[in-house]
């Protein structure tokens, strides 16, 4: 019996053996399962490498914080807008409105209600109210004493004007609002970029430098500017 | 037209030869194309998993880091904070000095002699004196470029001069 000689039949068992091997391999790497574990994972990837930036550019920005500074420039912030009723800087402040503009402060009125710090979820409608009464000479002198009051810190929203023959009654709320409760976000969350609105908001305040530096020293002697 | 001078075995093995090796070639060039695609799935593939593991040690190591700045980041949070309060006071404030330049007479001979302002009304009542009652109509239509109700409610004469009463709502805030 002759021997079958293999080699003969090479051109053919090649392409049959490659062909059944890219079916047999194909079928198992390239099922659909694969390539959606595959398009998972590059998405996630993608996610993470996203993630990983902003934590990074994060890390960045909050070893770059000066907190001295930032939190000199939170202390300027709640003399602007106190955590905590100021009423013996309000009464100054009242009183400094009338010297500064030729108005004469006849009477003032609080309804101060609970004055603590603590944090209620009222707190925002808790105002502290002033009923006020200056005497002026005109109503331009009133127009100065209203810009007076309107640049004055900490702020104050004038709600109602009543101006009779030279005197004036105003309804005003001494604005204020708690520090609120805030804590680290989850830590790929950006960063508020604070920086230019300090500078805006200094700019914007910078004619109350003086106010504002007595309203400072008031506001850290009556609340923790330390937020934590 | 060309001969072909091979006896018939030799045409037929000829013709065989170029057959096996066109199916070589083929075949060859099929497996190497099949073997780059295979190659850079299992490149690609090896690639994403090894960035992912990656990865996922970096994120825990700077979410750590981060956690150890959260004083920091409180800190920024609650001057932010702050800030877009202040703002938000100072929108909703209405502007009373500009309310007062607007409603300020610039007639001759004619005086506010009272102002009414409420702020949750946005209305403004003023009792005026003039010499003429053209007057306070002159005054009523300059009010009307700036606010966008204006009523002129009373206009009395006393004695030699004009009492008007006038009431102004809308654009007071700036």
């Amino acid at each position: 019996m002759k021997k079958l000689d293999l080699r003969k039949f090479a051109w053919v068992i090649y392409p049959v053996v490659v062909t059944m091997s890219i079916l047999a391999s194909s079928t198992l790497l390239f099922s659909p399962g694969f390539w959606q574990n595959l398009f998972s994972t590059a998405s996630v990837v993608q996610q993470a490498t996203a993630t990983a930036n902003n934590l990074q550019s994060k890390l960045h920005a909050l070893e770059a914080v000066n907190v001295p500074i930032e939190t000199e420039n939170l202390t300027y912030l709640l003399s602007i807008l106190p955590a905590t009723k100021q009423i013996p800087v309000l009464m100054s402040q009242l009183q400094s409105a009338a010297v500064d503009t030729g108005a004469i402060l006849e009477s003032y009125r609080f309804d101060a209600g609970d004055i603590s710090s603590t944090e209620s979820a009222n707190a925002s409608s808790d105002n502290l109210v002033l009923n006020v009464t200056y005497t002026v000479a005109d109503l331009p002198a009133l127009r100065t004493l209203l810009g007076n009051l309107a640049n004055r810190t900490p702020l104050l929203a004038i709600h109602e004007v009543h101006y009779l023959g030279g005197r004036v009654n105003l309804k005003i709320d001494a604005l204020w609002s708690p520090l609120a409760k805030l804590s680290a976000s989850s830590a790929d969350q950006p960063l508020p970029n604070v920086s230019n609105d300090m500078l805006r908001i200094k700019q914007q305040f910078a004619n109350n430098v003086a106010v504002v530096g007595q309203a400072s020293q008031a506001a850290s002697e009556s609340v923790s500017t330390n937020p934590f | 037209m060309a001969v072909n001078l091979l006896p018939p075995d030799a045409r037929a093995l000829a013709q065989a030869s170029v057959l096996r090796r066109t199916v070589y070639l083929i075949t060859t060039l099929v497996l190497v194309v099949y073997l780059l695609i295979v190659s850079g799935v299992g490149g690609w593939w090896l690639f994403l998993s090894t960035r992912k593991s990656q990865l996922q040690t970096e994120i825990a190591s700077l979410s750590s880091q981060v956690a150890q700045k959260a004083a920091q980041e409180v800190l920024l949070r609650q001057i932010g904070t702050r800030i877009a309060q202040i703002d938000n006071s100072i929108k909703t404030r209405v502007n009373l000095v500009d309310l007062t330049v607007k409603v300020t007479p610039t007639e001759p001979s004619l005086f506010i002699t009272s102002w009414d302002f409420v702020d949750s009304t946005g209305k403004s009542s003023f009792s005026l004196t003039a010499s003429s009652s053209g007057s306070i109509e002159a005054y009523g239509q300059r009010l009307l470029s700036s606010f966008t109700t204006v009523d002129i409610g009373s206009l009395t004469r006393m004695g030699s001069s004009w009492v008007g009463e006038v009431s102004v709502g809308g654009s007071t805030h700036p």
